[in-house]
């Protein structure tokens, strides 16, 4: 496959080790839970700022996630990837904090839905994506609608498959595709420098 | 042949087709130069994406250095807190009936209704220890609304009962006070007041600097003054805050003072209890019912006709009581003229000295109780460790509902907290134009309005927070040494205990309690305005000082 993969997961799939933690956790078992904290806080703070407007939302959303990480532990399936279910678990947290603060408009795609999907010219495509820093692809998803950015960073960042981003935005799976195929659309407007001043930043400060 | 488009390439790319279309497209790429040009434009935009948002380019804050949710497993933690706050706000209502209504009745055979909850607790918490009592009693009742709160608002869902909550206690407690002035009249300016001759037919609020009641009120009496005269009539209750008050006219209900220094020339047909530094019973002046006092020093040279309960430095007693006199304090002096017609009853530092012609129904009951250092020689030994532990126990709770409340605030209040001199200086802003906040919120209060009451609600869990903060802070401190704080309720608990063993110590206790409230306020403080500042939540109070 050709996306790198989301160290956590590289890390720590079917590692016994984190089996243990999580198990010393369950059991009540608080230095077990100071380390797996300090595993996963940096890799869930920076989940948090790609899909939240500020920083300190980002912060607030870390320490909310972990509590309810803590909570739900119980049901976290151990045959699964554990940092796939955290990944869920900090969507969901993320979303429902978007949706609470915003108003619907802002999470909707609005009249980009409605467009017709093109397909782009693989050259000029190309060409893009060449000039690119990553600094530069970070602060042009902050310009985009929530729902967009959510997508991105669930499938390019916390390496989830189709089905569990479904999940996560309580989207049909079929609508995965598709949604992930107008962000990227989208965020390649707000790469071509003379399209960007259309989309105002959304209160990203970095 | 047909052209995929961008939708199909990317569904390939991520694996999410089935065999018969990927094995169609696979057939497609192959000839197809185009095609795989947009399929290897997407598979670089991918890279771009994963590389992009997987770089490590931020650390993680300091603030989320702290591990949260230190609690055990959800189900025990909600249980644990149901317990606590159960077992806490029993213990408070076993508070309010062990020491209270005993209390009461012995009030209420003195003559004094405790008419309603509040004036029990405010009323008769007063009798029992004077002012500490009093703050006390508020500090309970903060204690228990803390504790309805974690029952009411445990759900973070919820989070928006608070405000239902704290209006609803607010307004319980406004029902509870007696006189609620609601419709009276209301005077202000330096010199108001009521002229002679004029009658006020209505309750009258009077504010000024130098106020003179000389006419009449029929109704009661509520003056917020320097120098307060009264030699007018007054055919309901007088209740007054003056530096200065002299009454000399005829008072048909009760009077209530508080004042640097108060003289009744005439007395009431009713009672009066007075907070005075000095307080002066006039020989002529003759009090209808019973005298409750607090002050530094008094000439007692009037009529009672009923008790006298006298909590004092010390007391001249040279006029009558028709009662008992009951005398707790440094030094009474029982004069030539004096006539008591109950028991006397002293406890005290040293005996009471009685002049040769004073006149005893019984002779003087004098019990020695040597000053003790601090507020030990006050409470007895159980009552005190009892009182150490439900502050501490209170401060705890607060803790816990904050931590599971406000996890950002906490932390970023904890963050806030080892900024020693930004927050101490925050902080003593804060206290000093809080307190005048609190005064003037006890105004309000008492002329009836419910914000003087939500305002004084809320700055209760400000002081209450200043303890968790800091003790948080020493507790971090002590069980990690010097870097990372984990802060755990076990941190939080020996943190607390600290502080109140510190806060204990005599002479040095009151300047560590001061030190923690200075600090703790102003990394709230701070808190509250970084969090505000930049992202306005609204389930966080305002802080109510400036």
């Amino acid at each position: 496959m050709t996306q790198p993969k989301a160290p956590e997961r590289a890390i720590f799939q079917g590692d016994a080790k984190l089996a243990d933690a999580i198990a010393r956790v369950r059991a009540g078992d608080e230095e077990a839970w100071g380390e797996l904290y300090r595993q996963f806080a940096p890799a869930i703070f920076r989940f948090c700022r790609r899909a939240l407007p500020t920083p300190e939302d980002a912060e607030d959303a870390t320490t909310e996630i972990f509590m309810k990480v803590r909570e739900k532990l119980g049901q976290y399936d151990s045959q699964r990837p554990f940092s796939s279910w955290l990944y869920k678990v900090a969507a969901n947290h993320c979303w429902d904090m978007l949706r609470r603060r915003h108003s619907r408009q802002d999470l909707e795609t609005g009249d980009v839905e409605t467009l017709p999907i093109e397909s782009a010219n693989p050259d000029q495509l190309s060409r893009l994506i060449d000039d690119q820093t990553n600094s530069g692809v970070r602060s042009a998803l902050a310009q985009l609608p929530a729902r967009a950015r959510m997508v991105l960073v669930l499938r390019y960042y916390s390496d989830l498959t189709y089905e569990e981003i479904a999940e996560a935005l309580k989207i049909p799976r079929e609508a995965v595709g598709v949604a992930l195929l107008r962000a990227r659309q989208q965020l390649r407007r707000a790469l071509t420098p003379q399209q960007t001043a259309t989309h105002p930043a959304t209160g990203d400060r970095s | 042949m047909n052209h995929f488009d961008e939708a199909s390439c990317l569904l390939y790319l991520d694996g999410q087709l089935d065999g018969a279309r990927a094995a169609e497209l696979t057939a497609h790429f192959a000839g197809c130069g185009e095609c795989r040009a947009l399929l290897h434009a997407l598979e670089k935009e991918s890279r771009l994406l994963g590389a992009a948002l997987l770089e490590q380019d931020e650390p993680l804050p300091d603030s989320l250095r702290v591990v949260p949710a230190p609690t055990a497993g959800s189900s025990s933690w909600v249980h644990w807190v149901w317990a606590l706050s159960f077992g806490f706000a029993a213990s408070a209502v076993l508070i309010f009936w062990a020491v209270v209504q005993p209390l009461a009745e012995q009030l209420d055979q003195l003559g004094f209704q405790a008419s309603s909850l509040l004036s029990a607790v405010f009323v008769s918490g007063a009798l029992w220890e004077g002012w500490e009592a009093m703050f006390e009693a508020l500090q309970y009742a903060a204690l228990i609304s803390l504790g309805v709160l974690v029952l009411a608002v445990w759900r973070p869902w919820r989070r928006e009962r608070i405000a239902v909550a704290m209006t609803l206690l607010g307004i319980a407690l406004l029902l509870c006070i007696p006189t609620a002035a609601s419709a009276a009249e209301i005077r202000r300016g330096p010199n108001s007041g009521v002229a002679a001759g004029e009658t006020v037919n209505n309750d009258l609020i009077v504010f000024g600097s130098a106020v003179r009641i000389d006419g009449t009120v029929k109704g009661d009496l509520i003056a917020f003054a320097q120098d307060l005269t009264v030699n007018g009539h007054v055919t309901g209750d007088v209740i007054l805050f003056s530096q200065l008050a002299r009454i000399g006219g005829q008072v048909d209900g009760n009077i209530r003072a508080f004042g640097a220094s108060v003289s009744l020339d005439s007395g009431p047909a009713k009672n009066v209890i007075v907070f005075a530094r000095h307080f002066d019973l006039d020989p002529r002046a003759s009090i209808g019912g019973g005298l409750i006092g607090f002050y530094a020093t008094a000439t007692l040279g009037g009529k009672i006709n009923r008790d006298a309960l006298l909590f004092a430095g010390d007391t001249m007693l040279d006029g009558t009581v028709g009662g008992d006199v009951s005398y707790r304090g440094n030094r009474l002096e029982i004069g030539p003229m004096a006539q008591i017609g109950g028991s006397t009853r002293a406890i005290g530092q040293s005996r009471p000295e009685v002049a040769a012609g004073a006149k005893l129904a019984q002779p003087v009951d004098f019990e020695f109780q040597p000053r003790r250092p601090g507020r030990l020689g006050r409470v007895a030994a159980g009552t005190y460790v009892f009182r150490q532990i439900l502050a501490y126990v209170g401060a705890f709770l607060a803790g816990l509902l904050l931590i599971k409340l406000f996890p950002g605030l906490f932390a970023a209040a904890r963050k806030a907290t080892q900024r020693v001199g930004s927050a101490m200086g925050v902080g003593a802003l804060v206290l000093v134009s809080g307190i005048a906040v609190v005064l003037f919120a006890i105004l309000l209060m008492i002329v009836g309005t419910g914000a003087g009451i939500a305002t004084l609600m809320l700055y209760v869990p400000i002081l209450y927070g200043a303890q968790v903060f800091v003790g948080s802070y020493v507790g971090d401190r002590l069980m990690h040494k010097n870097d990372t704080l984990a802060p755990s309720v076990g941190a939080l608990a020996l943190g607390l205990l600290i502080l109140r063993l510190l806060t204990n110590i005599p002479f040095l206790g009151f300047f560590v309690s001061a030190a923690i409230l200075i600090w703790g306020t102003g990394a709230i403080c701070i808190a509250l305005w970084e969090r505000t500042r930049l992202n306005v939540a609204p389930a966080i109070p305002a802080v109510p000082a400036a």
